[in-house]
């Protein structure tokens, strides 16, 4: 099979952003410490640049958006300082737990009371919610919530680390297949409890399959959403070193079998060799000559999806002059 | 990041009573090689950077940081890097 000519051509970032006019939603995964927040951060900076009203969104359990930018932006969509249509916004996760909690705690205890089953709703909750998935599904409803909201024109996403990332979307088509299987079930219970009910009054309102229904229409709209590949763009992050290179081809392979649209390839932090004086320790030497050694792997492995190679930087990326910056060689 | 990443499942597992052996720092910048004449800028701001949050780790951690193990000139892949590794961790004293 031939690929068509189109896929071959090497597109920068820029090439690829101005190759795709309705792109909305854009990601960044790769292995931790790779540097996906900087690079969200950088993304977001340079498409408001670009005259687009974005929202730089950390759906992160633990955020950086605020230690990035230098300002407070936990809590609610804050206007970043400095940059002109560009908004940052750490989603309190806690609240949205709380929240999911307390949902919970109530279809627990109908169902409880609909099943005839003695116990305490209590035992069952702290099963449910202490499983790390709830949090990842904390992470997941909230970033939904975002995008369907629709207030912005593009949203820059600092995902979790590349497992989580990779569940999270995974997840929509995880659940689809769960609810319903789940909604047939209650389907036959209702029937069941129906025919076996001596009052033959009608079965009183379903919560516990209003819930599901509901759930399954958000799953159907995210999965719309995330898989159309003019609307989002995920985007790789790796350094050129081996382990990184490695998570990301795994997750390029998942991500090709959920049919989530990939952005490309961005390799971060690359030694400018030419700042290396010759005197300079061996330690520098071979690090300059791996980099150069995992250079040519990745050229060999993504070639033609490879965006951007970025420097490393001679200090922390923090702070709005930075991000421009960074923002300016990504898009170059 | 990592550090609070690293407090919070600390926390986690103590209401979980799962015990805790320590903790072990990665990829320190070792000083010799960050404050030798000719070291690239990029590695002596890094290791300034690395100082700050090691003393912020051992005031966290304290003598529960069973060793420190330093940033080797390539990545650790291969079995000779692991054997490194391995020194470095089981003989290294705290850098």
């Amino acid at each position: 099979m031939t690929t068509p000519a189109t896929t071959q051509e090497r597109l920068s970032m820029q090439g690829f952003i101005d190759s795709k006019p309705r792109l909305k939603f854009v990601f960044f995964g790769g292995k931790g410490g790779v540097g996906k927040t900087v690079l969200a951060g950088a993304a977001a900076v340079g498409l408001a640049q670009q005259g687009k009203r974005v929202l730089l969104a950390s759906t992160n359990p633990v955020h950086s958006l605020s230690g990035m930018l230098n300002q407070d932006v936990f809590g609610k969509p804050t206007p970043v300082e400095g940059v002109e249509n560009l908004w940052a916004y750490e989603i309190d996760t806690k609240d949205t737990i709380e929240r999911s909690k307390q949902e919970i705690r109530e279809k627990i205890e109908w169902f409880l009371k609909f099943a005839d089953i003695k116990g305490r709703a209590d035992e069952f909750i702290e099963t449910a919610t202490m499983n790390p998935a709830f949090e990842e599904s904390a992470m997941f409803e909230n970033m939904l919530d975002i995008m369907f909201r629709d207030e912005y024109e593009m949203y820059v996403f600092d995902t979790a680390p590349t497992a989580n990332a990779r569940r999270l979307l995974g997840m929509s088509s995880v659940y689809a297949l769960w609810v319903n299987k789940m909604v047939q079930s209650r389907e036959e219970a209702k029937q069941m409890r129906l025919q076996l009910s001596f009052s033959k009054k009608e079965e009183e309102k379903d919560p516990l399959m209003d819930y599901l229904i509901n759930f399954r229409q958000r799953m159907e709209r995210a999965k719309e959403l995330l898989t159309d590949p003019e609307l989002t763009a995920f985007f790789f992050v790796t350094l050129p070193e081996a382990l990184p290179i490695a998570v990301i081809r795994r997750f390029i392979n998942w991500f090709e079998e959920f049919g989530i649209p990939i952005g490309g390839v961005i390799v971060n932090m690359r030694i400018d060799a030419e700042s290396v004086s010759a005197e300079a320790d061996e330690f520098v030497h071979n690090r300059v000559k791996m980099q150069a050694e995992y250079m040519e792997e990745i050229e060999k492995l993504f070639g033609p999806m490879v965006r951007s190679v970025l420097p490393l930087y001679e200090t922390e990326v923090r702070g709005v002059p930075m991000l421009k910056r960074l923002a300016g060689q990504l898009f170059a | 990041m990592i550090l609070l990443d690293t407090e919070k499942a600390a926390k986690l597992f103590a209401k979980y009573d799962v015990p805790i052996s320590g903790y072990i720092v990665n990829r320190v910048i070792p000083k010799e090689i960050a404050l030798s004449e000719h070291a690239p800028n990029y590695l002596r701001n890094r290791y300034d950077m690395q100082q700050k949050y090691l003393a912020k780790i051992r005031e966290a951690f304290g003598n529960e940081v069973q060793a420190e193990v330093p940033e080797m000139e390539r990545d650790i892949a291969g079995l000779d890097m692991i054997a490194r590794m391995a020194e470095a961790m089981y003989e290294g004293e705290t850098l």
